[in-house]
């Protein structure tokens, strides 16, 4: 699980060869990996019902099959700008700390396996994304894959502050 | 305490702790109707019961106590100890200790020790002058080596029969159990010519050992029930120590299995008589607290005494004998005190009883009527998690009943089917909404809970707090038996001891205050319970001196709530209502109402939480009335679905009053604040838009005016649609996404698509909220 892999980045180039299994996407021209055994299932666009006075990023709820779940848009979370959905957009779900939620991403790339050795710990800045929320870079041959700490990245601490910073900008 | 199964451990709090519970409520009743022996005899068989299942388990402390408490009650069974208030509080002390240890058990702490004081006053007061608490009155058996059981070992038979001998009792039952008797038996002795071919294989080493032990495992399982519903004690507590018994036998070491064994046999043996003795209508009761205590040791892997050992190949007859069983009670010396007698097989069966002599041994005499009925009752337990499962599972039946029954609507307007498949869909969809609908109810009756299971605690916290207060009170209840929700059952234990404790610290007054104003001295708090439709009523009402209206006025203004100009206007409710606002009940004491630091507000939010509401009346000098109402349950709701701009939310049908649509002219601005007025009252307006921050691509007119109230507050939510009531089932928002928005959950509607529940308290709140706001 990333959640327990990824604090301690040690670990993860610990230079054995261990395989990692990722499912790769993108967002806003970069490209970002998770360990596939946090996805639960990758779903198309589906209906979101908007959370009025929720914070900015979570884009709404939506119904995965009678359970009712969060959905976060990661450009948002990124302080990007947000695009258009189209058809390549997707919902990944999965589960982080006990709590299932969704997060929209551009497009999903593949399945992909690298040697843990491969690994490298994040740089303070990498892209657009602070580093608190990056598990390792991953450097394959042609291209940076930036390996995300889902534990991190959707932590209640996380969301409530900017839930609180939200309501504080507001009162 | 170590070593016995977790499960067996839970078995036993559980049914010790809803004994415990019924006690605290049983004593208060019995210290006004000492006199009722039915009550004193439940009072007495559940602390035996308590006791008995402990010192199985080896729970000392527990044992003591609860034997000291026997003792008294036992006592006073015979009409040797009068129950008075000193008598009373010990018991009392002695319940709130069996509680404590309970908690201790549960969380595996170790257990407090009974004070030595309470225990010797409780035993001094069974003693009662009379000497038969430890030796009851034994017709002249030879009783050599009566065993003086240890006390801390007995399962539950008859404390008469307790310290020596056996008893011979005719079985008592109502016509309708009788008639059944004739089918116990035959079924009775089936079953111990099963147990017995399995006993003699494990008794020869047969390899189906674990096999053998727990068939028996399973018929004395089905006798136990047996036995239950024919009010059978001793035969029931003798099946259910063979059923333990046979449960452990394969796990235990050689040397424990060649003790327990014969012993099992012993047991045989003595069902076997039970037997025999019901053909005759009757009811033999033996001493068997050194065996059964044996037993326990024994499944629990101790070693036992070196006098209680058996010698190899030691028959039932034996275990018998060395366990002090006398088998044919007072009036013959038992057949079993020579170790070589026949075995189990052949036993011979002497008469059970020669009724004439045994009779006098005071047997209990028919003490198993009416209030051991209860017990009787055919219940499962059943772990909450399943029962909650399959609410979840309901509600996916009744989300997708809602679906099929849309499409099956939809389909009536087009002609891909045939005219006889869109009428059988729509009768299989109507079927399925019946079916749906009574699953959804039979499953939520699963759940349901009598409040007095609540109520029952109440007569001990008054009792507690008259004797606080030097007040005089008597508790009436009324409607205990009106079933709620288990969570709802939970949620209002609090609230609701809040109260009382407001009505008998605050509401009430002081005899001496009381005569003087021509009252009975004794004040009057009633609890009364009721269901009107698809809400339970809870009204706690007390004839106190009532709620002081100028008191409320003068601290509401000085907090700020109101002002002196506005508070002419202000309707008695409105002003009683200020009780319920957070930070208005905890300050210095200026209401009447008011208790220890936790406010009124707690009490409203709690109920507030079960979607009910809580309202306050009060006349002075004559009382103050406060009414709970809550939704029989919380996890489906009726709820109008409504249209804001674009999207759907679902309102609680529950909070809404009316629908109305508003004319141009009726709606007017007051301060800012959008109101209309509503025959002759102005109705506060809320732009659920406005409120849900929907973006203005998406708005629409307003044209209806849902009326919700709350707490007897409203308010009208200004929407765009109404589309139609549905069942809906309530789904939870993570906290840390929902927001701050006005919303209490999320439903699927009949389409696949999600709506958010209005949270009518804080859309009212916020409205109030707004408009001090602009007032300001």
């Amino acid at each position: 699980m990333t959640a327990q892999a990824a604090p301690d980045t040690p670990d993860l180039h610990a230079g054995d060869n261990e395989m990692l299994q990722l499912v790769t996407f993108a967002v806003g021209g970069e490209e970002y990996a998770v360990e596939i055994l946090s996805v639960q299932e990758i779903n198309r666009m589906m209906e979101l019902t908007r959370i009025p006075q929720s914070p900015p990023e979570v884009e709404g709820v939506i119904n995965l099959r009678g359970r009712i779940i969060p959905v976060i848009d990661l450009r948002k979370r990124f302080g990007m700008d947000p695009s258009e959905r189209d058809d390549a957009s997707r919902i990944i779900v999965v589960e982080v700390a006990d709590r299932t939620l969704g997060f929209i991403v551009d497009r999903v790339h593949e399945v992909l396996r690298i040697a843990r050795s491969i690994v490298e710990p994040a740089p303070s800045m990498v892209g657009s994304v602070d580093s608190d929320y990056i598990a390792g870079v991953g450097k394959l041959e042609d291209r940076l894959l930036i390996l995300l700490d889902l534990a991190t990245l959707f932590s209640a601490e996380q969301l409530d502050s900017i839930h609180s910073a939200a309501s504080a900008t507001a009162a | 305490m170590q070593g016995f199964d977790p499960e067996i451990l839970n078995d036993f709090l559980t049914e010790s702790g809803e004994l415990l519970e019924e006690l605290d409520a049983d004593l208060v009743e019995l210290e006004s109707a000492s006199d009722d022996p039915d009550l004193l005899n439940k009072v007495f068989r559940a602390l035996h019961t308590i006791k008995g299942s402990a010192s199985f388990l080896a729970l000392a402390p527990i044992v003591s106590i609860a034997h000291a408490a026997e003792d008294a009650l036992n006592a006073a069974r015979r009409g040797e100890l009068a129950i008075d208030r000193e008598v009373m509080d010990r018991l009392l002390e002695a319940i709130d200790l069996l509680r404590t240890q309970f908690d201790e058990l549960r969380d595996g702490s170790s257990l407090t020790e009974p004070d030595a004081t309470l225990v010797e006053t409780l035993r001094a007061m069974g003693e009662g002058g009379a000497p038969s608490a430890s030796a009851p009155p034994t017709p002249s058996a030879p009783v050599a080596d009566a065993p003086k059981a240890e006390p801390i070992a007995d399962t539950g038979d008859s404390s008469q029969a307790e310290a020596s001998g056996a008893g011979v009792r005719s079985l008592v039952l109502n016509e309708s159990k009788s008639g059944l008797l004739e089918f116990m038996i035959a079924d009775l002795d089936e079953s111990l010519d099963d147990i017995e071919i399995r006993l003699a294989r494990l008794l020869n080493g047969a390899e189906s050992a674990s096999e053998d032990a727990a068939h028996i495992g399973e018929v004395c399982e089905a006798l136990t029930r047996t036995a239950e519903f024919f009010e059978h004690e001793p035969m029931r507590s003798l099946v259910a120590v063979l059923g333990t018994a046979a449960e452990r036998v394969t796990d235990l070491a050689d040397t424990g299995r060649v003790q327990l064994l014969p012993r099992m046999a012993g047991i045989l043996l003595l069902l076997r008589k039970q037997a025999k003795a019901l053909d005759e209508g009757e009811v033999v009761w033996w001493g068997v607290d050194t065996l059964a205590g044996r037993i326990a040791d024994l499944i629990l892997g101790h070693e036992i005494d070196a006098d209680a050992r058996l010698p190899e190949a030691a028959d039932g007859l034996a275990a018998l004998a060395t366990d002090g069983v006398r088998l044919d009670g007072a009036d013959e010396p038992a057949p079993a005190d020579t170790p070589d007698n026949p075995p189990v097989a052949g036993a011979p069966a002497p008469p059970a009883s020669t009724p004439d002599q045994a009779r006098p041994t005071e047997p209990p005499v028919a003490d198993a009527g009416p209030a051991k009925a209860a017990r009787v009752e055919q219940t499962i337990r059943v772990e909450v998690g399943r029962l909650e499962e399959l609410l979840n599972l309901v509600g996916e039946l009744v989300l997708q009943k809602n679906r099929v029954g849309a499409l099956a609507r939809q389909s009536q307007d087009h002609d891909v089917l045939t005219q006889e498949a869109r009428e059988a869909l729509a009768q299989s969809s109507s079927d399925l909404d019946r079916v749906t609908g009574d699953i959804q109810l039979a499953v939520m009756r699963t759940r349901m809970q009598p409040l007095d299971k609540l109520f029952g605690k109440y007569p001990r916290l008054i009792r507690d707090l008259a004797k606080k207060t030097g007040k005089k009170i008597r508790l009436v209840v009324e409607g205990g038996d009106t079933e709620v929700d288990k969570s709802v059952i939970e949620e209002l234990g609090d609230p609701l001891v809040h109260l009382m404790r407001n009505s008998a610290d605050h509401g009430l007054e002081t005899p001496e205050e009381r005569l003087a104003a021509g009252k009975d001295e004794t004040g009057t708090i009633r609890l009364v319970a009721s269901q009107a439709g698809d809400h339970v009523l809870v009204q706690i009402i007390d004839d106190g001196r009532g709620l002081s209206r100028e008191k409320l006025l003068a601290k509401a203004i000085e907090k700020g709530l109101t002002t002196e100009a506005e508070a002419e206007a202000l309707s008695d409710r409105d002003v009683y209502r200020f009780i319920m606002g957070a930070g208005f009940s905890t300050a210095a004491q200026v209401s009447d109402l008011s208790g220890r630091g936790v406010g009124m507000d707690v009490v409203r939010t709690n109920i507030e939480k079960l979607k009910g509401s809580v309202d306050v009346d009060s006349s002075p000098g004559a009382g103050t009335t406060i009414l709970i109402r809550i939704p029989l349950t919380v996890a489906i709701m009726p709820a109008m679905m409504v249209g804001v701009g674009r999207e759907l939310y679902a309102v609680p049908l529950s909070n809404i009053v009316e629908i109305v649509r508003p004319d141009e002219g009726d709606v007017s601005s007051v301060n800012g604040r959008r109101v209309m007025r509503l025959r002759d009252v102005v109705l506060p307006l809320v732009s659920m838009e406005d409120l849900f921050d929907t973006p203005e691509a998406q708005r629409e007119p307003a044209r209806f005016a849902v009326v919700v109230e709350l707490n007897e507050q409203r308010v009208g939510l200004l929407v765009s649609r109404l589309i139609g009531q549905h069942e809906v089932v309530i789904k939870p928002l993570d906290g840390g996404y929902a927001g701050s928005a006005p919303v209490s959950g999320a439903t699927v509607r009949d389409d696949g698509g999600v709506s958010l529940i209005v949270d009518v308290a804080k859309v009212i709140a916020a409205a109030q909220e707004s408009a001090e706001a602009l007032a300001a």
